[in-house]
């Protein structure tokens, strides 16, 4: 591939050079990796086609078979309603996937912007801003996610929004600490003798600099995040029954667990095998996109 | 002024920065030309302003005063368009090729940096192919066209900055240091590609170093500074040869010569660069010189001209005279 690339450079191809591809290739490289792609992509698949896959409506009621077993009418048995527990399971995906992934993306894009703008302007604005976010970290962030939640209200964006809030000041701290090293290189300012403009210069050589702990911070958050929903959930707020949820489906199943384990069990190992897929995906994706790492 | 014989002609430039104990006075009063095509070597310690003025010459700093004209151009106040133009005709060398080039960037990405920030080339394969004519033209082997930064020696990394700077077809290039950070093999590699591309090229440079041996080797005209301010300024092997400072002649004798025979009396400067802060008025280099008098403490010195296209600004000198 490198020798392809090598010969365009001489003149006679046309094939375009491009970063994401390297990225691609590199990632393609490191197995477990992979297999963690792989895993996100079904259960972002099965959150999407939950509906068609699920062999029970999410909350259908059946007090004659209440706390079943798994067996082969129902996988993984069903909870102290009767309720099928793999279609709670599978429904219950939706919405901490969701959730949580746009959760990360609102705090990423609001603290990132926060700690970008702190960290390049520096001066009066970088303190005031710092400050304020060093308030909101002094806050727990589950009290506080219960504050923003209580005063929103329920439902998925809130949720989303309440958690996300909780979220911004740790990006905005760790991105303005990566422009802050990264401004100080003198690439930037070889950058700027070229003639660049300063939007080139943060998407050019910024962006794809401080990108690598952003990706790990997301990832790690991912899990955070759906840990925090269950919690809110957990409380009475977030998300409302009988929406099903992986939290509040392990909390509703809390009371029986001397005697019952499903309910708590496998929506459980559904968050654990969430985490250890987003984890090892964003340390995979991370080593990927580090050109000096490549071997 | 029909003819332009200088490619830059630099005024009384100042450069002070605001600090909470008063202005630092980085550049002071410097003044000198450079004809075309040929080098000017900026002599000093470290701390003494060298890279303010170069990137003061180059509008990356406003000037506090003076003017810099180039091509009989005054550039001084340039907008902030025309600065953007006058980047294509000037350029610069960045000392460090370890921290001047981005990490994530490959060799041909930095290299067409400067091209994809002007719109030279409209096709992808016209850009390629002047990349590649510009790692030929710094002997950088193409099949490095995809290494990274990290991958290649400081030497090839270097090659790198030169490209980068040559890539928009500049008149002027400032060398900040470009080689202190090489090993001596490499350094000389280093200078004769820069000397050759003089050549080849017709390029100008004002070439920034700490390193009189180096600045011996490439340069035509010589500028030494101390805190700011010119101390003396001389045809190079002129310089070499007569050296009228007393900085100057202590800067000489610490170059090392090759051989035991030689005895040699070594000037030693004692004491440390006073603050560059509100400097006391006088002879910026009086505390530390040997033959400070009354008058150098007071008065500061002017630069004179004392033999033809030599220049020193120094009380005593006059005196000897």
């Amino acid at each position: 591939m490198k020798n392809k690339k090598a010969d365009f450079l001489l003149g006679d191809g046309t094939k375009k050079h491009s970063q994401w591809l390297d990225v691609w290739s590199r990632l393609r490289k490191n197995p477990l990796a992979m297999i963690c792609l792989i895993i996100v992509i079904l259960l972002i698949l099965v959150a999407i086609f939950a509906p068609l896959i699920s062999p029970y409506p999410y909350a259908k009621q059946n007090p004659g078979e209440k706390m079943l077993y798994p067996s082969w009418q129902h996988l993984l048995g069903t909870d102290n309603y009767g309720r099928d527990l793999l279609s709670r399971i599978l429904y219950g995906g939706r919405i901490s996937l969701l959730v949580s992934v746009m959760a990360v993306v609102i705090s990423l894009i609001v603290g990132g912007l926060i700690g970008a703008t702190a960290g390049y302007y520096g001066g009066g604005y970088d303190t005031t801003i710092m400050r304020i976010m060093d308030i909101l970290m002094g806050i727990p962030s589950f009290l506080f996610a219960v504050c923003i939640s209580a005063a929103l209200g329920t439902g998925v964006v809130n949720t989303a929004v309440a958690i996300a809030i909780t979220g911004v000041p740790s990006y905005a701290r760790l991105v303005r600490a990566s422009v802050l090293s990264i401004k100080g290189n003198e690439f930037i300012e070889a950058a700027t003798a070229l003639g660049n403009t300063n939007m080139r210069i943060i998407l050019k050589h910024v962006i794809p600099n401080v990108l690598s702990p952003l990706i790990v911070q997301s990832t790690l958050n991912i899990g955070a995040f759906i840990m925090a929903i269950s919690g809110l959930s957990f409380v009475g707020l977030g998300v409302q029954p009988p929406t099903p949820e992986w939290g509040s489906i392990m909390s509703s199943g809390r009371q029986y667990i001397r005697d019952f384990y499903p309910i708590v069990t496998f929506p459980g190992v559904a968050i654990v095998i969430t985490l250890f897929a987003f984890n090892i995906l964003g340390d995979g994706l991370r080593d990927a996109m580090d050109p000096k790492l490549k071997k | 002024m029909n003819q332009i014989d200088n490619c830059l002609e630099v005024r009384n430039l100042k450069k002070y920065f605001k600090t909470p104990a008063g202005a630092l006075h980085a550049v002071d009063d410097v003044t000198f030309d450079i004809p075309l095509g040929s080098t000017l070597g900026v002599v000093g310690e470290s701390g003494c302003g060298k890279s303010t003025l170069g990137r003061v010459v180059l509008g990356l700093l406003d000037a506090t005063d003076g003017s810099v004209v180039f091509q009989g151009e005054d550039i001084t106040n340039a907008s902030k368009k025309r600065r953007k133009e006058l980047r294509t005709d000037m350029q610069l060398i960045f000392q460090d090729p370890f921290s001047s080039l981005d990490p994530r960037m490959c060799v041909s990405d930095l290299i067409a940096e400067p091209l994809h920030v002007y719109k030279i080339y409209k096709s992808g394969v016209d850009l390629e192919k002047r990349v590649a004519d510009l790692m030929d033209t710094v002997g950088l082997a193409r099949r490095l066209a995809y290494a990274f930064p990290h991958e290649l020696d400081g030497g090839r990394r270097q090659r790198i900055g030169v490209a980068r700077a040559l890539a928009l077809n500049p008149k002027f290039i400032v060398c900040d240091e470009p080689v202190s950070a090489l090993d001596v093999s490499i350094q000389a590699q280093i200078l004769n590609l820069l000397k050759t591309l003089q050549r080849d090229l017709g390029l100008t440079y004002m070439f920034i170093t700490h390193d009189l041996s180096v600045v011996k080797h490439i340069s035509r005209d010589i500028l030494v500074m101390y805190m700011g301010c010119m101390m003396e300024k001389s045809p190079a092997d002129e310089l070499f040869e007569h050296p009228m400072h007393p900085y100057t002649k202590g800067l000489l004798s610490a170059i090392p010569i090759p051989s035991i025979h030689v005895k040699r009396k070594k000037i030693l400067m004692k004491g440390e660069i006073t603050s560059p802060v509100e400097p006391e008025p006088g002879c910026r280099f009086a505390p530390r010189c040997p033959y400070a008098t009354e008058q150098c403490r007071k008065e500061m010195p002017v630069l004179v001209e004392v033999t033809p296209g030599h220049f020193t600004a120094c009380h005593q000198v006059k005196g000897e005279q």
